[in-house]
């Protein structure tokens, strides 16, 4: 592994982890920061996990070159699967306290995970089926195993 | 390699199967009882659009491409083809499972709507859902069943959509109805403080419609959403098999996706409506001796408790009385021998002086006198139980309310003087919603149980499943809740790992994907009936691994001990029923029996790691794989088009 490589791999693991650890911990968590919750940990701790599993990716590419379609519709497929469940779940946690905060009447963090998040969801599906379709497209260089 | 499946010229358009996949999308009965699961649990419900919208973007993400670029037209094909048949045969067992009760929870939805509809009792409204939902299934061609399955949708999107506007233009006048229920949010506020103040709700039983996790735990909405999401990514798949092509399935699952939107943006707009229209409604202080007509027929049909009576639970006591049974004890019995259910439960449930006054109140009643029933329950029995439940101004309150939402939801049109013609529409809307599931779940339980090519095994097996969900769904009537999201936790916990595995790690083996299989499924099955079913004894044998607040497991103690002290038949069966009820709460909002405040629906929380870990840590045992499995996990890392021309 690159050394660079590496930095990526344990800064992310102690992210995840530290993520994690506030998870469990959360009561005491939120005694000394109150806007911190569920939501948020669990974003963090996603976030620590993308960034070390992009260096599990980087290494894969970098060793197992005639691999490259199958190694990017898994990077792929793990980026659009991170952001899913970081919408789906950790946005509405994190949205929560928005419903203190008015604009014109509406309730922000209601409309937020009423609305916003299920549209958001949707954009990435239609991002991620394209960004697919490009990459089963046998024109293009990266979808040929040869 | 084995030979590549030849797409059928009869396979459906992406639009036609979005439709058809989009009737089939709601995890609950129907769309009608989405809308009913936002108005009662508020921002909580919230989990039930955002869960099942993104596992249909996780299906297109994971599942639905890589299945159809296996060359598989099924799950159950894929995991033979892949793991073996004991995963095969597992996978059919958990699918057919899973379309039974999705069968048994359209069904009931469907009947509950045609009595709505026509005032039909129940079972002939379930006979006659069953036989509609059949008819849709029977075909064995995918196409043609696709295509009603569309036509459905269709209906569904304009009842739904078209009801939101003539909704929104009566009370906002012109404009988009996802954007104009934000005034209709900030007034639930403004009403739900006019009750309390008025003493017409309960500032400790009311439950604020935006507040966040009052109802459900922050860590449960994530585990309801896991388990939704988890469900719903598999349902296409379970329900319609694979698609021809990852570019097809893709397309698909998007424009899946981007309808069900438009259903799951508008579900918030009419349980807000309905909140506002009804707290309205009660705010003007109404007299429980003149309360509005239109409550009469859900309370005939026990989907109105006012302090725990209806007029459906009245009226069967009455007929108890006249065939003899005078007393508390002997209408208990006679209940237990001829009602329904959900009467029983109610009558159970009625403390001993509220049965006595019912009982007192019929007594009264002059035999050669033709005053109608409703009347003499509003007139008579609805004051007196009022006085001994504390309600002293006689008023319709919250408090001593129960209904089901979906009436409110139903009736919103009517209450708010649209013509018959909107309600009729939006009736019709959700009654498509209900037959949908229920036929695609009978076709999917059929396909499962015969295989997918035998046309009259698959119509043998179609009419059983039919038969086996009408019947459950009749003698289980009233009593049956949250069936839809309990049978996609089912199909995640049972699924999902082996599939994920089975399509994107080389290593997975057939001998873990099994075992997965069926750990995951019995470990979901058995939290789901254990706090359910059995309810008292889960309480106590997982007390240390409960998320029930020391005041409410207090409270179960006591009503053991309780239970256990009654020295009559009658003070036990009290006891019982209030503990039961204690210790199982509701598939939505968990009672005493519980791990760590999970409730029963989202029981994939739980089996989706464990069966994950099972299945990884059996693939590292040593194996040789088959030359078809080879095949296809090599067919598997190639581009689609590269895969087919080989």
């Amino acid at each position: 592994m690159r050394a660079s490589e590496i930095l990526e791999f344990v800064t992310g693991l102690l992210i995840a982890l530290v993520g994690l650890a506030a998870a469990a911990g959360l009561a005491e968590v939120k005694r000394m920061a109150p806007v911190i919750n569920l939501g948020v940990v669990l974003a963090v701790a996603a976030a620590g996990a993308a960034m070390f599993s992009h260096a599990l990716y980087r290494r894969a590419r970098r060793v197992r070159e005639p691999d490259l379609f199958w190694l990017r519709a898994c990077g792929l497929a793990l980026a659009a699967t991170s952001a899913t469940l970081a919408l789906a779940i950790a946005l509405p946690l994190w949205l929560a306290p928005l419903g203190l905060f008015k604009i014109g009447g509406f309730p922000l963090g209601y409309y937020a995970a009423a609305e916003l998040v299920p549209i958001l969801l949707v954009v990435l599906a239609f991002w991620q089926a394209r960004a697919m379709d490009r990459l089963d497209d046998p024109s293009r260089p990266e979808s040929d195993p040869s | 390699m084995s030979p590549e499946p030849t797409p059928s010229p009869s396979t459906p358009s992406a639009a036609t199967g979005a439709l058809a996949a989009l009737a089939s999308w709601s995890v609950a009965g129907s769309v009608v009882s989405l809308m009913g699961l936002l108005y009662q649990l508020g921002f909580d419900g919230l989990a039930f659009v955002v869960g099942p919208v993104a596992g249909l973007v996780l299906g297109s993400i994971l599942l639905a491409p890589q299945l159809a670029r296996s060359g598989a037209v099924s799950i159950p094909d894929f995991l033979r083809r892949r793991l073996g048949r004991p995963a095969q045969v597992l996978a059919a067992l958990t699918i057919a499972l899973t379309a039974l009760i999705l069968a048994v929870a359209g069904i009931s939805s469907a009947a509950s709507l045609l009595r709505f509809a026509f005032g039909m009792p129940f079972p002939p409204s379930a006979v006659v859902a069953a036989l509609a939902a059949t008819a849709i299934a029977l075909p064995s061609s995918g196409i043609v069943r696709s295509r009603l399955g569309a036509l459905l949708g269709l209906l569904i999107l304009a009842a739904v959509l078209g009801t939101a506007f003539a909704l929104t233009l009566v009370l906002q006048g012109p404009a988009l109805p996802h954007i104009a229920y934000g005034q209709a949010l900030a007034r639930i506020g403004d009403l739900e403080r006019t009750l309390i103040v008025n003493g017409l709700a309960s500032a400790q039983t009311l439950k604020p419609h935006l507040n966040p996790f009052l109802q459900i735990e922050p860590l449960s909405f994530a585990a309801i959403v896991l388990s939704l999401m988890a469900g719903t990514a598999l349902l296409p798949l379970m329900l319609f098999g694979a698609s021809p092509s990852p570019r097809a399935a893709r397309a698909t699952s998007a424009w899946t996706a981007a309808l069900v939107l438009a259903l799951a943006l508008t579900a918030p707009v009419y349980a807000a409506l309905a909140k506002v229209q009804f707290y309205e409604t009660l705010a003007g202080k109404i007299a429980l001796t003149a309360l509005p007509s239109w409550l009469e027929t859900p309370s005939r049909d026990g989907k109105l408790h006012i302090h725990g009576t209806s007029l459906a639970l009245y009226e069967t006591v009455s007929s108890a009385r006249q065939s003899g049974a005078l007393d508390i004890g002997s209408v208990t019995g006679k209940l237990a021998q001829d009602a329904d259910a959900a009467v029983l439960k109610d009558w159970q449930a009625l403390s001993e002086p509220v049965k006595k006054i019912v009982l007192d109140t019929l007594a009264a009643i002059d035999p050669t006198a033709s005053t109608p029933m409703w009347d003499i329950y509003c007139g008579t029995l609805l004051p007196a139980v009022a006085a001994v439940s504390g309600n002293k101004q006689a008023l319709l309150t919250l408090t001593a309310l129960e209904i089901d939402p979906e009436v409110l939801i139903l009736t919103l049109p009517q209450r708010l003087g649209l013509p018959y013609a909107i309600t009729v529409l939006l009736a019709a809307g959700a009654l498509a919603s209900a037959l949908a599931i229920a036929s695609a779940a009978i076709a999917a339980a059929g396909r499962a149980i015969a295989g997918d090519e035998a046309p009259t095994r698959y119509r043998l097996a179609a009419l059983g499943t039919a038969a086996a969900a009408l019947s459950i769904a009749v003698v289980r009537h009233g009593t049956i809740d949250g069936l839809a999201p309990a049978a996609l936790g089912f199909a995640a916990a049972g699924l999902f790992p082996a599939l994920v595995l089975g399509l994107w790690w080389r290593r997975t083996g057939g001998a873990a994907a099994a075992l997965g299989i069926a750990v995951g499924l019995a470990l979901a099955l058995g939290y789901t009936i254990g706090t359910h079913y059995a309810a008292v004894p889960f309480t106590g044998t997982w007390s240390a691994w409960s998320g029930t607040a020391p005041g409410a497991m207090r409270k179960f103690e006591a009503l053991e001990a309780q239970w256990i002290g009654a020295t009559s038949d009658n003070a036990r069966e009290t006891a019982w029923t209030a503990l039961s009820a204690l210790a199982s709460g509701t598939p939505f909002v968990p009672g005493t029996a519980n791990w760590f405040g999970i409730p029963a629906v989202a029981s994939a929380a739980f089996a989706l790691p464990l069966a994950f870990g099972l299945i990884i840590l059996g693939s590292f045992l040593p194996r040789r794989p088959g030359r078809e499995e080879a095949d296809i996990v090599t067919r598997l890392r190639q581009p689609a088009d590269i895969g087919t021309d080989e």
